[in-house]
């Protein structure tokens, strides 16, 4: 008896599993259906309305399917790489201008390195968003971009000379914002920045060492989308893990949280009794904040759209393209009214200070007035365009809300 | 209706022979339940993890046990085998229902209709004599016989019978019937399964075609179930609509679980051949039909008040005023599933009313990410979570404190709408069942149960 209570016991489990299973053999099977499609994609199309229809003999008139990895593939070759490429060539003269700098420490060496800096730190808007896969395992994203800067550990460190910079106590002491520390920060004017650099060789040290680290970290970095990028445009199921939704939901988290509140809401007082004008984007070069932000919002804008990193006339698919594909509401498209809304957000960002710092004392109204513009995206990006696209957050059991 | 329940014959003996499989059934699924539960991680995301929980109103006292939570699940655990084993079977059944129900009050995130479900049926088993046959209580306690009657094995029909049926009902509305929602949404975003994903479930036609399908299964399954002649099938009817559930939408267990609870609406001759296959040497016969005694009375009538509290509990939606997908006054514990696709995003903003400065919260400070995706949209999570805010930032010296959402909700398709007042100090508001006039009122109209 015990051996046959055993058997069903045994029997029902296989009959349970095999349906939660399920789940997983299907994508093996719809990705090589879908990558047969996606051989020739990419090319860039500079109309994006036709591409859903291409190469489908569906009889279905507009309900044909979406080429979900062209998409991905789109996002990598055209926007990532690129981004990613663009940097690390700017990381490269931000170098070399350091060593100039290092050897001869004159005004204008210091104008140049400066320059160079506020060059990758624009170049770096652009890469910020995708963390994901090494990024985010490296805590690049971390490392690079956290402000303010911990100038206490900064000096610390540069005393020492001895430090580990993939500490996570240290992230907030490297990256794009100590630079701007170590390049404007360290006195009132241009002439006794560059004593500073004469009278202390190991500050001069920290911050090559810090740019060496940008440049190894962005490097293994972007080396590590070019050889998984066959790989990485293949994961395209509904799934919480698949790289389709990581990337979208990357996406909506930069905007929401690294754009909309680190740069706007934190400094602007949102989440605090009041306004916090020491946590700025580029807060010791003071006239940058505007500049950078704008920055990210154009690769904020590039990424939604599908617009190639390297020549904004050439339109791709985006998430734009799958979003419209997917929209019931073919006469009101929900993508117009985001583009919509962003383009009035830009336009608000616009109108700022170049110096965010000032502009939480001088007009802070004003500042807030510019968050909530970029705040009603959100709900557009999180609501509405989550809901269309129904992508699968997270894996808990639910039955239908 | 007294004539029909008549006719029913509840108070003649019957088999226990299918008490028996659904007891040992029972058992097993809970069993795997919880293993499946445990093995993914979920006692510590869902309740250990979490330094906030939401709290159906009245039970704020239900609390996680810390690590100890695991131990609430071992405890449940093992009910379940001791339900399977049928030994100490009344007791093992109460602590499963009490250790269930209680990890089900922990939090109302997770709040699921299956395990409602379990819950209520865990209730019913405690007063019917499962352990009736093929069980050890059966051997050990022999001079204890258990009556097992007719309205015990009917009671669990028509608990199950009400599911479908309430299940059904609330699927006649506009969004489900006339505009195939959300399973428009839902379906084209199963792109990635096999044979269906590809072409079938980008069709609009095949969303009406399993809207409709689905209305009609609800409604006539049960009806199906109880007669002789459509039994079988109706059985592999359900079977078939579970499994393609099962695959569609992550319900986890639910779909097993109801397949395996259709089974009491079979004969006791099939309970019997599928026990007699395991063991040869049993009796299903009741010991002479003997009085009504004390203890039967008092089962009986408690498992009538149980089911009559089943019949009118879902419909208590009516009592509240506007749109009941829009507020959800009387949503949940009414068998409403997969009717709804609703996102939201909400942010709250503490204001001190004298000197008018004010800041956002950020959510992820409190809540995982789960909790807030599910807190966005649900207007009682909402006030009970800007009570649970305004206590908190009292607590760190914000005086005269007002506490206001910022809220949008989208419903089956349609576009964003502010869902909470703005202008709403929600602290002013109490929990509770007075209808919650702090709600927008939806700007659409869904027709239906």
């Amino acid at each position: 008896m015990i051996q046959k209570s055993l058997f069903v016991f045994v029997l029902i489990i296989f009959f349970s599993c095999s349906g939660d299973s399920s789940d997983d053999d299907s994508t093996y099977l719809s990705d090589s259906v879908t990558n047969q499609t996606s051989n020739n994609s990419s090319d860039s199309t500079t109309n994006n309305s036709d591409q859903s229809n291409t190469g489908q003999n569906s009889n279905d008139d507009s309900q044909s399917s979406y080429d979900r990895s062209k998409m991905l593939e789109f996002a990598v070759d055209k926007i990532i790489i690129p981004a990613f490429d663009d940097l690390e060539a700017k990381l490269n003269d931000l170098k070399s201008s350091y060593i100039k700098f290092n050897s001869d420490m004159t005004d204008n060496n210091l104008d140049d390195l400066r320059n160079k800096w506020l060059l990758s730190y624009k170049a770096w808007q652009h890469v910020e968003m995708y963390d994901i896969g090494k990024a985010m395992k490296d805590y690049y994203a971390f490392k690079s971009n956290i402000y303010p800067v911990d100038t206490v550990r900064v000096k610390v460190n540069i005393e020492k000379g001895e430090y580990d910079l993939n500490n996570p106590n240290n992230y907030d002491s490297q990256g794009f914002p100590t630079i701007d520390y170590l390049l404007y920060g360290l006195d009132k004017d241009t002439s006794r920045v560059i004593n500073h650099f004469k009278n202390d060789q190991k500050i001069s040290n920290y911050l090559g060492k810090i740019i060496d680290e940008l440049i190894s970290t962005t490097a293994s970095v972007n080396s590590d989308w070019k050889s998984t990028k066959e790989e990485f445009v293949k994961s395209i199921e509904n799934s919480a893990s698949s790289n389709l939704n990581m990337l979208i939901n990357d996406f909506i988290y930069y905007y929401e949280k690294r754009f909309r509140a680190m740069k706007f809401g934190i400094p602007g007082g949102v989440f605090s009794s009041s306004a916090l004008p020491d946590k700025v984007e580029g807060y010791y070069s003071k006239i940058y904040s505007k500049e950078l932000a704008l920055e990210a919002f154009y690769s904020i804008k590039n990424f939604f759209n599908g617009i190639s990193h390297e020549n904004e006339d050439v339109i791709g698919t985006g998430v734009k393209s799958y979003l419209d594909f997917l929209d019931p509401n073919k006469t009101q498209l929900l993508s117009d009214e985001i583009n919509n809304q962003f383009n009035i957000a830009e336009n608000s960002i616009n109108e700022l200070n170049n110096n965010f710092s000032e502009q939480t004392s001088t007009g802070l109204l004003q500042l807030l007035t510019t968050y909530d513009n970029i705040q009603k995206a959100v709900v557009l990006l999180k609501v509405d365009m989550l809901q269309i696209l129904n992508i699968n957050v997270d894996y808990v059991d639910a039955d239908g809300d | 209706m007294l004539f029909f329940l008549k006719k029913l014959r509840p108070f003649d003996l019957t088999s226990s022979a299918p008490l028996a499989t659904f007891r040992i059934l029972f058992g097993l699924m809970m069993l795997f339940s919880l293993i499946r539960f445990w093995s993914n991680g979920w006692i510590e995301t869902l309740y250990i993890e979490p330094e906030f929980h939401f709290k159906y109103f009245g039970f704020s006292w239900v609390s996680d046990w810390g690590s100890y939570t695991y131990l609430l699940f071992i405890i449940c655990g093992l009910s379940t085998i001791f339900i399977t084993l049928g030994l100490f079977y009344r007791y093992a059944i109460a602590i499963f229902f009490l250790s269930f129900t209680y990890i089900e009050l922990i939090d109302k995130t997770t709040y699921l209709n299956h395990y409602y479900f379990i819950s209520v049926l865990a209730l019913l088993l405690l007063f019917i004599p499962a352990n009736a046959t093929f069980s050890i209580d059966s051997k050990i306690f022999k001079n204890i016989k258990a009556k097992v009657y007719n309205y015990h094995i009917l009671s669990i029909k028509g608990l199950i019978f009400l599911i479908y049926f309430c299940a059904g009902l609330a699927k006649i509305n506009s969004d489900w019937l006339l505009n195939a929602q959300p399973l428009s949404i839902w379906l084209p975003s199963k792109y990635d399964l096999p044979i269906l994903g590809g072409f079938f479930f980008k069709q609009s036609w095949v969303h009406y075609l399993m809207s409709w399908g689905g209305m009609i299964y609800d409604i006539s399954i049960p009806f199906l179930l109880i007669q002789k002649k459509t039994r079988w099938p109706a059985f592999i009817l359900v079977i078939i609509f579970h499994f393609l559930t099962a695959i569609l939408f992550p319900i986890g267990m639910f779909p097993y679980i109801m397949i395996v609870s259709c089974l009491i609406f079979f004969s006791n001759e099939f309970h019997q051949k599928i026990l007699l296959f395991f063991k040869t040497d049993l009796d299903f016969k009741q010991n002479k039909p003997s009085d009504f005694h004390y203890f039967s009375k008092f089962e009986f009538i408690a498992i009538s008040l149980l089911l009559l509290f089943q019949i009118i509990f879902p419909f208590r939606h009516y009592v509240y005023p506007g749109e009941l997908f829009w507020h959800e006054q009387g949503y949940r514990f009414s068998w409403r599933v997969m009717l709804m696709e609703k996102k939201g995003y909400t942010q709250f903003k503490i204001v001190d009313s004298l000197s008018k400065s004010s800041f956002y919260v950020k959510n992820e400070d409190f809540l995982t990410n789960y909790q807030e995706k599910q807190m966005s949209f649900q207007p009682d999570f909402i006030l009970e979570f800007a009570h649970y805010l305004g206590e908190h930032y009292s607590q760190k010296g914000i005086e005269n404190i007002q506490v206001f959402a910022d809220s949008h909700v989208a419903l089956n398709g349609r576009r964003n709408q502010r869902f909470i007042d703005p202008n709403k100090n929600l602290l002013e508001f109490n929990r509770g069942f007075k209808n919650k006039s702090w709600i927008l009122p939806f700007n659409d109209e869904i027709k239906g149960f």
